[in-house]
């Protein structure tokens, strides 16, 4: 057991921190729509060239194939920096590409990867349906081969950036007749092919994140297949092991971040009492103090999994507590900002912490509702049975 | 950077873990109602064992280990809700080495004299060359030494000079509290918060005892709901309960790592060690009393008897959950005192 970092792993940090210094973009990301995916984009290729791009891709396929610490020090940094969110590119960056890297052929590999590096194309993702959520294998978009193609109807939802996107990870059944997770194909789908339709989902805090995408008659090659045909769930199992494991590294020392902001406003803002700052406050006190103890260990969760990841390649099912910890913190802490507020938290600007408070119901849904989580938790952390009933 | 125990480490948690299964087996918190100090015998062995001066270097006598290794011993210690007079007696020897009480610290390491912790009970207490106050004694019935423990921070006095005391019966009917007011009484040895450090490495041996107590009560609960058959199946089945225990191994985790953490950080010397400190005492307080409270929920009407162990996780959990600073000094400490960079 022991805290340090490796000489090398200093020197890393200070080449990150010089070269975020002086690459980091000054003004900051559009909120939303076209110019916010050109930022994005040339972001990612501002990376690529400084030779940053895949902190933790392998080098063969272009990436800076660096272990799990120097992933958590590049987040660090890019936290330290106030550099840009990964944005449009965190489907293909976090677990589009590294599940090509796992299980695509050399073909698929050879185009996207490098791609994907460059910021050149941007990924969603289509895995969940209207009637398949929590339940992801009861989906139910058909894929029926005809020649040389899969011929693809139905719809996705709940797609993060599906309007920037140039590419999908997109799941079909392809055989009804075999058993729920038997049928089920992983493939690329290019976002403009004829037949594919995305429509904006205004959400909660009155911005489009994500959409519905509807598919009438799409022809996908099936050279776009990742894995076999009717073998897509296994490799859907790793791309949410990537989603669950490290997709959510830079979300969780962002966080650390914000708690501080929060102790900022507390001592900028007038507390209950009407003369005091809040931070003053007893009860506000507290809870401050509890949540900053928390998110401490939110870190201390996070690298006990770079611990691990020593001695396993693939993310365990630890990932999942880490995930449930965090969701429930990000609530709180917003719901902290709101009563350190009072009345003001009524008075809503853009990127202030009322829309932060509308907005961070979304992490404990996405990649897995925390009560997902809490299943994965109880039957492969603890051990306990599984519902027989549940198919 | 590895949070991880390394192969010696996990050395020292087996052969722990195997000496403890044997010597503090749950059953015989069954077979009597009143607390039952640790006898002679086994203190003796419990000192051959070299857990007393475990985290004090050779040169000062001890045994050579860290703050790391004394964790992963709590750890243990917690997980079978021992008393807490090993946590009582590594305290004073560092606090007999501090004030340069080399042949005190000796005959602690020995076993020779047997500690018990008093935390402070008012606001007014002194802890000095003398002490002065009210302290809460814990497992103090059968010791020659007390460690009296306030913000201000460890006075070792003995045994025989506080007199009879206010013996009242506890919350956890297997811990002997004792309430003494002192008056002025010279201290044996004085330690102040900061030399050492010594505040925050008894933050961290009380969280490491909160970690164990909580992983302990998140396994019952969780071979429990396995065997309990409801509805014609486990109720480790149904979500209720399976929720229930995932929140229990939630809270584990978080009190787990960032408790390593904080014993690393202390050990080291880091800027951040009282930060890291007082967060593990609040992260594991939080998830002993949680988990205790869930474990008896998990058991439904067999979790309120005093026949199964459910309730002992919990009363004990509170026992710990006292000593070494209240939740109001940690909360503050958190919340102005820097964080890692």
């Amino acid at each position: 057991m022991d805290l340090d970092l490796s000489s090398e792993d200093e020197r890393f940090r200070e080449e990150v921190r010089d070269w975020l210094h002086e690459n980091v973009p000054k003004e900051p990301a559009p909120p939303y729509g076209p110019e916010y995916r050109e930022y994005c984009r040339q972001w990612q290729r501002t990376q690529f060239e400084g030779g940053w791009a895949g902190i933790s891709w392998p080098s063969e396929y272009g990436g800076c194939g660096l272990p799990p610490i120097r992933q958590m020090i590049w987040h660090q940094e890019n936290a330290r920096a106030n550099a840009p969110a990964v944005g449009v590119n965190f489907v293909g960056l976090n677990h589009g590409g590294p599940t090509l890297i796992a299980c695509g052929t050399e073909e698929q590999k050879a185009y996207h990867l490098p791609r994907i590096l460059r910021g050149d194309i941007v990924w969603c993702q289509g895995f969940s349906e209207p009637s398949a959520g929590s339940d992801l294998a009861a989906l139910k978009t058909r894929g029926v081969v005809d020649g040389d193609d899969l011929v693809v109807n139905g719809q996705k939802i709940w797609t993060s950036y599906a309007e920037h996107a140039d590419f999908q990870e997109l799941l079909v059944r392809t055989d009804p007749d075999a058993s729920k997770h038997g049928g089920i194909s992983w493939l690329i789908c290019d976002m403009n092919l004829p037949g594919v339709e995305v429509r904006p989902i205004k959400t909660m805090t009155g911005h489009s994140h994500f959409s519905e995408v509807f598919y009438t008659d799409v022809r996908i090659p099936l050279s776009n297949m990742v894995g076999e045909l009717n073998d897509g769930w296994r490799v859907t199992m790793a791309t949410l092991s990537f989603e669950r494991g490290t997709a959510f590294m830079s979300g969780q020392i962002e966080l650390a971040k914000v708690v501080e902001s929060l102790i900022e406003l507390a001592k900028n803002t007038t507390g209950p009492d009407g003369r005091r700052p809040a931070i003053q406050d007893d009860g506000i006190a507290r809870s401050l103090g509890m949540i900053r103890a928390e998110v401490s260990a939110l870190r201390c969760l996070t690298l006990a999994s770079i611990s691990r990841a020593l001695e396993s390649e693939m993310p365990g099912p630890e990932g999942s507590i880490t995930k449930l910890f965090y969701a429930d913190l990000s609530m709180r802490v917003r719901q902290l900002a709101l009563e350190i507020l009072g009345g003001q938290a009524l008075e809503r600007t853009p990127q202030g912490w009322t829309n932060e408070y509308l907005g961070a119901f979304n992490v404990a849904i996405g990649g897995g509702t925390s009560e997902i989580q809490r299943n994965i938790i109880g039957e492969r952390v603890l051990g306990l049975p599984r519902d027989r009933n549940r198919k | 950077m590895n949070l991880l125990p390394d192969s010696q480490q996990q050395e020292i948690i087996d052969a722990t873990a195997g000496f403890l299964e044997s010597e503090f087996p749950l059953s015989r918190l069954h077979e009597s109602e009143e607390p039952v100090p640790i006898s002679r015998e086994l203190w003796q062995t419990m000192a051959e064992l070299g857990w007393f001066g475990l985290g004090l270097s050779e040169e000062l006598g001890g045994t050579g280990f860290t703050l790391a290794e004394e964790a992963l011993l709590f750890r243990e210690l917690g997980r079978v809700l021992a008393p807490t007079n090993v946590l009582a007696a590594s305290l004073a020897v560092r606090v007999a080495s501090l004030a340069h009480q080399s042949e005190l610290a000796e005959s602690i390491i020995g076993g020779n004299q047997r500690v018990a912790i008093a935390e402070t009970a008012d606001m007014e207490s002194t802890l000095g060359e003398n002490v002065t106050g009210r302290f809460r004694c814990i497992d103090g019935s059968d010791v020659e030494l007390v460690l009296c423990s306030s913000a201000q921070g460890f006075a070792l006095v003995t045994r025989d000079a506080l007199g009879q005391g206010d013996v009242v019966p506890c919350m956890d009917e297997h811990t002997h509290l004792e309430i003494f007011d002192i008056g002025g009484l010279p201290a044996l040895a004085f330690a102040p918060t900061e030399m050492d450090s010594i505040q925050n490495r008894g933050s961290v041996l009380a969280a490491s005892m909160l970690v164990g107590s909580s992983e302990a009560a998140r396994d019952q609960a969780t071979e429990y709901a396995k065997e309990r058959q409801q509805f014609g199946k486990p109720i480790g089945v149904f979500q209720a309960i399976k929720h229930k225990c995932a929140d229990m191994a939630s809270r584990c985790e978080a009190a787990t790592w960032q408790t390593f953490y904080a014993a690393l950080a202390v050990r080291d010397g880091h800027a951040d060690a009282t930060f890291q400190a007082s967060a593990a005492k609040l992260l594991s307080a939080k998830a002993a009393t949680e988990n205790g409270q869930a474990n008896i929920l998990v058991h439904g009407g067999y979790g309120v008897t005093a026949e199964y162990d459910a309730h002992l996780f919990l009363k004990r959990s509170h026992v710990l959950d006292l000593l070494i600073g209240t939740h109001g000094e940690h909360l503050t400490r958190v919340l102005h005192e820097p964080t890692a960079a």
